[in-house]
């Protein structure tokens, strides 16, 4: 499974009402129910799906699905080196 | 479980007419997570329910534990989950507070106070509400002076405090403590604390301890009903080798003779059979030669604990179809334990619904983790009089089933019945709190008017509704006592009864005391008429002959019967009965 469609499913997780296109569009603000919470738990949704550890520093990147997905990308190409 | 799964299991929707299941979880700490995983395992082991969850606010244990005192509303069991913070403040990471070692006694004397109101609220609060209690799970944050490999007075102290709480908890009716051994057996200590997401967000917890703990939770507050029966191999199962060919004294069970799981697992039957699990062998051998090794004196159980003893050379699936008989106990709760798989499998075949598990012949860890097994399958929270009855009523439903059989004829039924010299007290009194009653209510399957469970909290509700009524009826007679052996409850509405629960233990069937339930009813409440809320399950054929016998059914398809109908056509009654209440 390839990683947008894993962080897809970690987004499913916390907006079960939204499609898949609106998913890809979410972001913080923009989507009704992002609130402290869904963040918070977007955040250990990734940890667990990805295995990586995001610093709190590194929380800046999860305001939206495209911004989340980049940080995602980065931590593995830089775990790969 | 992982989170991503917790998510989507609350989401599904609850089966239509779902029963709702409303829990309650109280914690120092922001719930997050442990919330989302109470709800989802509490979800798996109950698919059946709809469960909703709730939580006190951040950092108010206090007030969320008075909350379940003094209003527990629609609450139907709670978590507790205190942590070291919760004793002291100073004992997380999130203050700063110091851990200078004079600091060290305050912090001592402020948990022991701490602990000593916590167990007080708690045991207050399990008397409006069942609980689960989970004391502290974390490790203890580096505040003493001593070296990590090294207990020192601080550290054995809070840890002594902790277990005093649990100890003075689990005394509270309706509390269970979660084991913290099994917890650590599923969770590492060292993977459990998240600094970061404790520092960030106020959540402790590493998500796979969160739901490792949770599940402990949801298990104490959804228990599984416990197996009512083991059935028993002996060669290579109860002892060590094949009695038909080293004789009595060759089998063996004891660490000289290199057997001693076999020893271990006679000694857990053994106690198994004195907290009311009933006990049966089903062994192919010589009956002689099997006799003698059970009639050896250092046998780790009494040889009368075993009954019905089945040796022969059948198949061991009519063996347990006999022993299920005498029991008169389905099979789904029942485990039979062999070192032969093929008979393990013969068993299964015959009899889907048994739970067959494998002796593990030369295996002494895998005997050891059997013993644990069993002691889940068969565990209870509290042990009741009548648990130490069973075995006996159990011989004694046998014994006067064969006298009633015995004539073949309807007159020496009546004949038994007259000089049995039954005696039933019928309790009025007995209220929510009967365990007994409770436990009859929540795992009679065949004599049940129609299979509705109850949670503690539920069950408080319906016995309290306007015009509510419990009976609970204890049986005796010359063959000895059986304890409470029936539940009736419901509602009075004007000359009508309406009975939603109806209850009776098998091992109290043919002595028509279900006749003489109605007739009390009849009685103490002048009543005109009474109304079943009748269900059919696939078990509870002997209640539906029952009704079909006696009650007419309505326009509804709600069975009733008039107090005319009752009397002409209910038979004699020898029975003396006592009330109470």
């Amino acid at each position: 499974m390839g990683t947008e469609t894993r962080l897809l499913n970690c987004f499913s997780a916390v907006f079960p009402d939204a499609g898949e296109d609106e998913l890809r569009r979410a972001a913080m603000g923009a989507t009704e129910s992002w609130d402290s919470m869904a963040s918070v738990t977007l955040v250990s949704l990734v940890e667990e799906e990805f295995g990586v550890q995001v610093a709190p520093d590194d929380l800046e990147h999860f305001v939206s699905f495209r911004q989340v997905l980049g940080y995602v990308e980065g931590a593995a190409e830089k775990s790969a080196l | 479980m992982k989170l991503v799964e917790a998510l989507k299991l609350l989401r599904e929707r609850p089966p239509e007419g779902a029963e709702s299941f409303r829990a309650f979880l109280a914690c120092g700490f922001t719930p997050l997570h442990l919330e989302t995983f109470l709800g989802a395992h509490l979800r798996r082991r109950r698919p059946g329910l709809a469960v909703g969850t709730a939580t006190g606010l951040y950092g108010d244990l206090t007030g969320s534990l008075r909350r379940l005192t003094e209003e527990p509303g629609d609450l139907d069991a709670a978590a507790v989950v205190i942590e070291w913070p919760d004793l002291d403040p100073r004992l997380g990471i999130r203050g700063a507070g110091s851990w200078s070692p004079e600091v060290l006694p305050d912090v001592l004397r402020t948990a022991a106070e701490r602990a000593e109101w916590l167990a007080e609220a708690i045991v207050k609060a399990s008397e409006r509400v069942p609980l689960a209690v989970a004391v502290p799970t974390l490790p203890l944050p580096p505040a003493s002076f001593e070296p990590g490999w090294q207990s020192g007075a601080f550290d054995l102290n809070l840890r002594r405090t902790a277990a005093d709480l649990a100890a003075r908890v689990s005394r509270g009716r309706g509390v269970r403590v979660i084991s913290q051994s099994r917890l650590d057996e599923r969770s590492p200590l060292a993977a459990r604390l998240d600094v970061k997401s404790e520092l960030t967000t106020g959540f402790p917890y590493q998500l796979a301890h969160a739901s490792d703990l949770a599940e402990a939770l949801a298990t104490a507050l959804l228990p599984p009903p416990p197996k009512k029966g083991l059935i028993t191999d002996l060669d290579d199962t109860l002892w060590r080798g094949l009695v038909g060919e080293v004789g009595a004294e060759g089998v063996s069970w004891g660490l000289d003779a290199h057997s001693q799981a076999h020893a271990l697992y006679q000694m857990l039957l053994g106690s198994l059979a004195r907290t009311g699990v009933l006990v049966a062998v089903a062994s192919k051998n010589e009956p002689e030669a099997a006799a003698r090794a059970l009639a050896r004196e250092d046998l780790a159980l009494s040889k009368d604990d075993l009954f019905p003893v089945e040796v022969g050379w059948g198949a061991k699936s009519e063996a347990v179809s006999r022993i299920l008989r005498a029991w008169n106990v389905g099979a789904d709760g029942v485990v039979f334990v062999d070192d032969s798989p093929i008979e393990l499998a013969e068993v299964k075949a015959a009899h889907p619904n048994i739970e067959c598990v494998e002796f593990p012949r030369g295996d002494d860890e895998g005997a050891y983790r059997l013993l644990a097994r069993l002691r889940d399958l068969f565990g209870k929270s509290a042990l009741l009089e009548e648990d130490a009855l069973r075995l006996q009523t159990v011989r004694q439903s046998a014994a006067a089933a064969e006298e009633v059989n015995g004539g073949g004829d309807s007159s020496h039924t009546e004949r038994f019945l007259e000089q049995a010299e039954a005696e039933l007290t019928l309790s009025f009194d007995a209220g929510a709190s009967d365990a007994r009653a409770f436990e009859l209510v929540n795992k009679t399957n065949q004599f049940n008017l129609n299979g509705v469970r109850y949670t503690e909290a539920l069950w408080r509700r319906r016995l309290e509704e306007p015009g509510g009524f419990l009976m609970v009826t204890s049986y005796k007679d010359k063959y000895g006592p059986l304890g409470k052996i029936a539940v009736l409850a419901g509602r009075r509405e004007g000359e009508r009864l309406r009975v939603g629960t109806w209850v009776m233990s098998c091992r109290a069937f043919a002595r028509r005391i279900e006749h003489r339930c109605l007739a009390a009813l009849f009685e103490r409440f002048g009543a005109r008429e009474i109304e079943f809320d009748f269900a059919e399950t696939p078990k509870n054929a002997p209640l539906r002959a029952f009704l079909r016998e006696f009650a007419e059914v309505d326009g509804g398809g709600r069975p009733r019967l008039t107090r005319e109908t009752f009397a002409e056509r209910c038979p004699p009654l020898y029975h003396k009965t006592f009330q109470t209440g």
